[in-house]
């Protein structure tokens, strides 16, 4: 009953992590022309919300939500892929003091804003889509199962979507206790088809063999690749910015990668 | 676009009514809730609580993941002799072959809530406090693969109260495009402060045992839930019972909220419809989302009005399990595929006056069709606007 494996084209990028704020400051970096220096993260203003919105909105889902709207076609309203290891931890760290404190004040706004798909639902309301969105999570491999769920969409119901993955760190007590240590957010359009603006195309499969997960060509960028889950993605957006073809493996579940065979 | 369907060729379910399908059956046949009053809340509410979680062991190995959330899914792995169907399948696919598609709302988060009242003067949390294995959802996954002796590919839906429902799709995707050739689908949801006060604190939650589609409902009753299903292709399997169909959607709406006129439902719905390739008129029995708010019944009514019109029998059984969140979609799917196997359509529990306004064909008994039930569609709608429909069939 399969369907044919047909590649799948990367047709828009953007980026959100320190010193890679949009494609502009990235691409010297991926492609490897300048080392990555680390600089103070800004504070993103997603622009398509409204500003009432924008004010019930944590840092967490502003970065979604910005890297969403850059990669977005404007006019479109694709099926989204919203893939996130963590969660909220500021609504989590919030929501928990209150508990020990008074438990009935929970903030209403905070509860909704608390569900994994908090910026799947305000991405749906900002862009008036209606299409279909899901919002997974695989720990430390959420970015190659992410990948894998938005590439099985395009083959499987041949249409565009969008694909937004992103991580946000937490503050204390919660900051110990998974690997996200800087905020690193991208999203990408996938389709069957090749345009004018396609990066590269891809095609995917489980590797069981592969021992070592691919690195960075520009070294400098390995701490920030080792600083959230999501950054496992930066051997993927070197390759799709400097255009060249090449193979390779993303950690993904029960030690075994995601081979990603990458195409013009 | 039409979808093949996929044989539920095992399952196994535990939730507020016992552990495994025979008590889930009874149950519902007996019109025995499993709602109980709470207990140890700041305000009254009934809910859906399976008994003897805490005390249910995970295996040595396994004990980092020990949370009541892994313990429920170990129950519910431990019933309705899912295991050995399980390795059965390990023998035909090969472990690397299956697939694992789960949802959850809450994950383990009881234990950060835990964590975070046993904090040390510093403010610091426990040092046995294992976030990445009992709290990230990961740890659903994790412990479900590792317990099953799997290693394909998976992941955890966390879309609210769709999640569990949606797993079905992804699972059907993974498999048509080949990155599985079986999937386990599954949900498991328990009881955390965070959801009891949330909902409490957006008025969401009754007083008394829910009662979806009545005149005088007044919100929901919230329970907890585990439930697993493997979905593989129909030739080669003893069970008649296939997924058909699925329909997934976006309110584009409001948070918590649905769009008033069932918008976002009705497209899902329409869309499973489209992916089982039959019509509305082939439904014989619509499991709705149901949780008993006024503007979720009001939405949903639209919805099944406008897709299937007044005629065809419809019922909530959150009366019966509480809504059981990132749970509800694989519990009331697994309910459907008891309908379709034993041919009767349960009443929607609690109702004392249907509301007149929903103008749906709300079940008020128990009853035995008069015609083969063949289709049935089962709803789950979620916070941030998140739909999907099911269809499941005789095949």
């Amino acid at each position: 009953m399969s369907i044919e494996m047909k590649p799948v084209y990367i047709n828009t990028l953007s980026i959100a992590a320190p010193g890679l704020v949009g494609l502009e400051q990235a691409i010297p970096v991926l492609t490897g022309k300048t080392q990555w220096q680390t600089s103070e993260f800004p504070k993103l203003v997603p622009q398509l919300l409204p500003a009432n919105e924008r004010r019930r909105i944590t840092s967490y889902i502003k970065l979604a939500l910005h890297v969403a709207d850059e990669a977005n076609i404007p006019g479109k309203a694709l099926p989204a892929i919203f893939a996130s290891s963590n969660g909220d931890f500021y609504i989590t760290d919030h929501i928990c003091n209150t508990l020990t404190m008074d438990p009935k004040h929970i903030s209403p706004t905070q509860f909704h804003n608390s569900v994994h798909n908090a910026p799947s639902g305000y991405w749906a309301i900002a862009a008036k889509s209606p299409a279909a969105s899901t919002s997974i999570s695989t720990g430390n491999m959420t970015f190659s199962s992410g990948l894998l769920e938005a590439v099985t969409q395009v083959l499987c119901q041949k249409e565009d979507v969008l694909f937004v993955a992103y991580d946000y760190p937490a503050t204390a007590p919660l900051d110990n206790y998974s690997d996200v240590s800087e905020p690193f957010a991208t999203a990408f359009v996938l389709s069957l088809n090749k345009t004018d603006n396609s990066f590269a195309n891809i095609k995917l499969s489980i590797s069981h063999d592969a021992k070592e997960k691919s690195r960075c060509i520009n070294d400098s960028l390995n701490t920030l690749q080792d600083s959230n889950p999501i950054a496992e993605s930066l051997p993927l957006l070197e390759a799709l910015c400097l255009k060249k073809s090449n193979t390779l493996y993303l950690p993904h579940l029960n030690n075994s990668k995601l081979k990603v065979e990458i195409a013009q | 676009m039409s979808i093949s369907p996929l044989s539920i060729s095992a399952s196994s379910m535990v939730n507020a009514l016992g552990r495994g399908k025979e008590a889930t059956l009874t149950a519902l046949q007996q019109k025995r809730s499993g709602l109980q009053p709470s207990q140890g809340l700041d305000f009254s509410t009934w809910l859906g609580r399976v008994h003897d979680v805490d005390d249910y062991a995970l295996e040595a190995s396994l004990i980092r993941f020990r949370c009541r959330n892994n313990q429920l899914a170990k129950l519910a792995l431990d019933t309705d002799n899912f295991r050995d169907a399980i390795n059965k399948a390990k023998d035909k696919y090969g472990a690397h072959r299956i697939g694992v598609f789960l949802g959850s709302s809450t994950s383990g988060s009881e234990e950060t809530e835990k964590a975070y009242q046993n904090r040390n003067a510093k403010g610091e949390l426990p040092t046995d406090y294992d976030y990445m294995h009992t709290h990230n959802f990961t740890s659903l996954l994790d412990y479900t693969q590792q317990s099953l002796g799997l290693t394909g590919v998976g992941q955890v839906i966390s879309t609210a109260c769709s999640s569990s429902a949606k797993v079905f799709a992804a699972a059907h995707r993974h498999i048509d495009a080949g990155f599985c050739d079986a999937a386990i689908v599954g949900g498991v949801d328990t009881l955390t402060q965070i959801s009891l006060y949330g909902f409490n604190s957006l008025q969401l939650t009754s007083a008394n045992p829910c009662r979806p589609c009545d005149e005088n409902r007044d919100g929901i009753s919230i329970g907890e839930a585990a439930g697993f299903a493997l979905l593989e292709a129909t030739t080669g399997t003893t069970s008649n019972v296939v997924l058909k169909g699925y329909g997934e959607s976006s309110d584009a709406y409001h948070m918590s909220t649905p769009h008033p006129e069932g918008r976002g439902a009705a497209s899902a719905m329409q869309k499973a419809l489209d992916s089982a390739s039959i019509k509305a008129d082939e439904i014989d029995y619509v499991n709705l989302h149901g949780t008993a708010t006024p503007s979720n019944d009001a939405a949903e009514g639209k919805a099944i009005l406008s897709v299937f019109g007044t005629h065809t029998p419809c019922s909530s059984t959150k009366g019966w399990t509480g809504h059981t969140l990132g749970a509800a979609g694989i519990t009331e799917a697994l309910i459907c595929m008891l309908i379709l196997e034993n041919q009767f359509l349960p009443t929607n529990l609690n109702l004392q006056k249907a509301d007149p306004s929903l103008s749906i064909q709300v079940l008020s008994e128990n009853t035995k069709p008069e015609k083969m039930i063949k289709h049935v569609i089962s709803n789950s709608f979620g916070f941030g606007g998140s739909n999907c429909s099911l269809i499941l069939g005789l095949q």
